[in-house]
């Protein structure tokens, strides 16, 4: 009886933080969305009415459309290349015994420990030695190292919780190691792969503080773009502009869970 | 005579048909040129692009490509770049401009290179030969008037004791918001070499203040809410909220008013030195300096004739005005930087 009630409060208490954590996680975004639709000209909520014009001066500026262009452009080839990369290293790592092992986790994991800030500097100067700040790879590679920690850590999760028994069987009936990963561990590690990819993603595409440092010739990432209108001038387009961010960022989201299903990702 | 007229129209068409390719070549001067400019994003943007860009593009063929970023930012790039800066136009504020100045990455910039220099009023070419200044940020007090009985005259006066929990001040990091504390110092008495009076009224002003702004768009919003009466912000931001229906004033302290001075670098390796200069030509021309008043109403720096209905909402619109400008010692203000910001944290923390 004591226990039951235990129970009870525990459950209750637990529901109400949970409430509370997913509320505070997305009324930021709820509001934003909400004040995109104003009719009026400064962001204040309630909107005084509704109204898209701040969507269509979204659509119709080219800073910001080159800039969402940009994003998502680099978040896409970031995802791809951090995958292949975060996998050859989780793989590495899960699966051999090297000198160096431990060195190779700790760099992997090194970007997470550093401020963006020092990592964007740093990159920046890389980049001038090397004569190659005026080219899209510096911000390439400072996303990418960005996302690869998010992509190892993921994937050695799944690595490490996937039952290894259907690999042994594959390398008795002769399967080659590369046909062993290709044919039974990457399936068997899809979701955690995706939600890799995921991370890398939406890690690369909401990026300001290293991208601000390697940005070139005009392709300026929409984040940037977004922080540098705001020192300028503040309405709602702001508001429109992010929206679409959000919507981006779902977009992606939901295409895979719909690709594979939302209890796989998790 | 018939004859004769018509000999006269006819090798003045063919002479024109025959210079018309050579002339057009002139006009042209800059086609397949890109012009690299550092842009601080938005509006800011949109208006040099729509004021100088643009037509200097129509006459000259010059296309010119601004990348949004920010100041702190576009620094680190130039001083890592200095053999092959990512710029042929790098902007700096008269804070950061000490700083370009000793990383010396950029050159100096004459008035026979720019012949419009020789308009640019006296005391805003705060560089000697070094940069072009274009355009002014003031950092005055700004009061909701159905918010506050008595109205704010002087920077002094946000200490005053009704303020109490109706203020809102720039965070002590930026440099030229900051301003309003030597406004405070030299009301009463002291000055860039003894900042005393400044901190005693931050003091005093302490419970009056609501919250350090860590941005312009947080401070908006505090004023869009009603959380505070009054602060101090640029003349553009008071005039942003002003058109969108705030009962704003921005208000003009007798003793002297304190901003900064936008200004235009060229590189010492600037890919296209040329295209450059004649973009800060069209920059300090009618054109192109009336157009960031018409949008954010900032004020000009040459002696350029300002619209009625654009003068009435900016700070320096009158000679007047203009006699209330402060000069500040920069490189004295840059240098006390992290004493300066130790000493208002300590003073709003204590």
């Amino acid at each position: 009886m004591r226990d039951d009630f235990s129970d009870n409060v525990m459950k209750m208490a637990g529901a109400v933080v949970r409430a509370v954590v997913y509320t505070m996680l997305a009324l930021p975004a709820v509001l934003v969305i909400i004040s995109s639709f104003t009719s009026g000209t400064s962001m204040n909520f309630p909107p005084p009415g509704f109204s898209l014009q701040w969507y269509q001066r979204a659509f119709e500026s080219e800073p910001f459309m080159k800039a969402l262009w940009t994003s998502t452009y680099v978040a896409v080839i970031v995802s791809f290349l951090a995958l292949i990369i975060g996998f050859a290293a989780a793989f590495a790592i899960n699966r051999f015994s090297f000198p160096g092992k431990g060195l190779l986790q700790g760099l992997a994991f090194s970007p997470l420990v550093v401020p963006a800030v020092v990592l964007g500097i740093g990159l920046l100067y890389l980049f001038a030695w090397m004569h190659l700040t005026q080219t899209m790879l510096p911000l390439l590679v400072g996303h990418l190292v960005l996302a690869i920690p998010y992509v190892v850590r993921t994937v050695l999760a799944s690595l490490s919780l996937h039952n290894r028994v259907l690999e042994e069987a594959a390398m008795n009936l002769r399967a080659t190691p590369f046909q062993v990963i290709r044919r039974i561990t990457l399936p068997l590690i899809l979701p955690g792969l995706l939600s890799a990819a995921i991370f890398a993603f939406v890690t690369s595409f909401g990026n300001v503080t290293v991208s601000v440092f390697l940005t070139y010739g005009g392709n300026v990432t929409l984040p940037v773009q977004l922080f540098t209108y705001v020192d300028a001038s503040y309405d709602p387009l702001v508001a429109a502009v992010s929206s679409i961010m959000i919507f981006v960022t779902l977009a992606v989201i939901l295409t895979i869970e719909h690709l594979i299903g939302a209890e796989r990702l998790a | 005579m018939i004859r004769r007229t018509f000999l006269k129209l006819a090798t003045a068409t063919a002479m024109s048909a025959l210079a018309a390719p050579y002339v057009h070549a002139q006009d042209k001067k800059f086609a397949g040129v890109t012009l690299r400019v550092g842009g601080w994003g938005g509006l800011y943007d949109e208006t040099i692009k729509k004021y100088v860009a643009a037509p200097l593009e129509e006459r000259t063929g010059l296309k010119v490509e601004m990348t949004a970023g920010t100041q702190s930012a576009d620094l680190v790039k130039m001083v890592a770049n200095r053999e092959n800066p990512p710029y042929d136009i790098y902007q700096a504020d008269s804070a950061y401009m000490v700083e370009a100045l000793k990383a010396d990455f950029i050159r100096e910039i004459k008035e026979s290179d720019v012949p419009n220099i020789k308009r640019i009023l006296p005391g805003f070419r705060e560089y000697d030969e070094y940069g072009v200044p274009y355009s002014v940020f003031t950092y005055i007090p700004v009061f909701n008037s159905e918010q506050l009985e008595k109205p704010i005259t002087t920077y002094t006066d946000l200490a005053r004791p009704d303020l109490e929990g109706k203020i809102t001040l720039p965070a002590a990091t930026f440099d030229t918001n900051c301003l309003y504390l030597l406004g405070m110092a030299e009301e009463n008495g002291g000055s860039i070499s003894n900042m005393e009076p400044a901190f005693k009224l931050l003091e005093k002003a302490k419970d009056n203040i609501v919250a350090l702004g860590q941005s312009t768009v947080a401070m908006i919003q505090m004023f869009e809410n009603g959380e505070v009466a009054a602060g101090v912000m640029s003349d553009a931001r008071g005039y942003e909220m002003r058109a969108k229906g705030l009962p704003i004033v921005s208000v003009m302290p007798p003793q002297g008013i304190y901003g900064a001075t936008s200004y235009m670098n060229i590189p010492k390796n600037a890919k296209n030195p040329e295209a450059a200069l004649a973009f800060l030509e069209q920059m300090l021309s009618d054109e192109g300096m009336l157009g960031l008043p018409r949008s954010m109403r900032l004020g000009v720096t040459t002696d350029v004739k300002l619209p009625e209905d654009i003068a009435k909402d900016m700070t320096f619109n009158s000679l007047e005005r203009l006699a209330l400008k402060k000069n500040v010692d920069w490189e004295k203000w840059m240098a006390d930087r992290s004493s300066r910001i130790e000493r208002i944290n300590k003073i709003l923390r204590g």
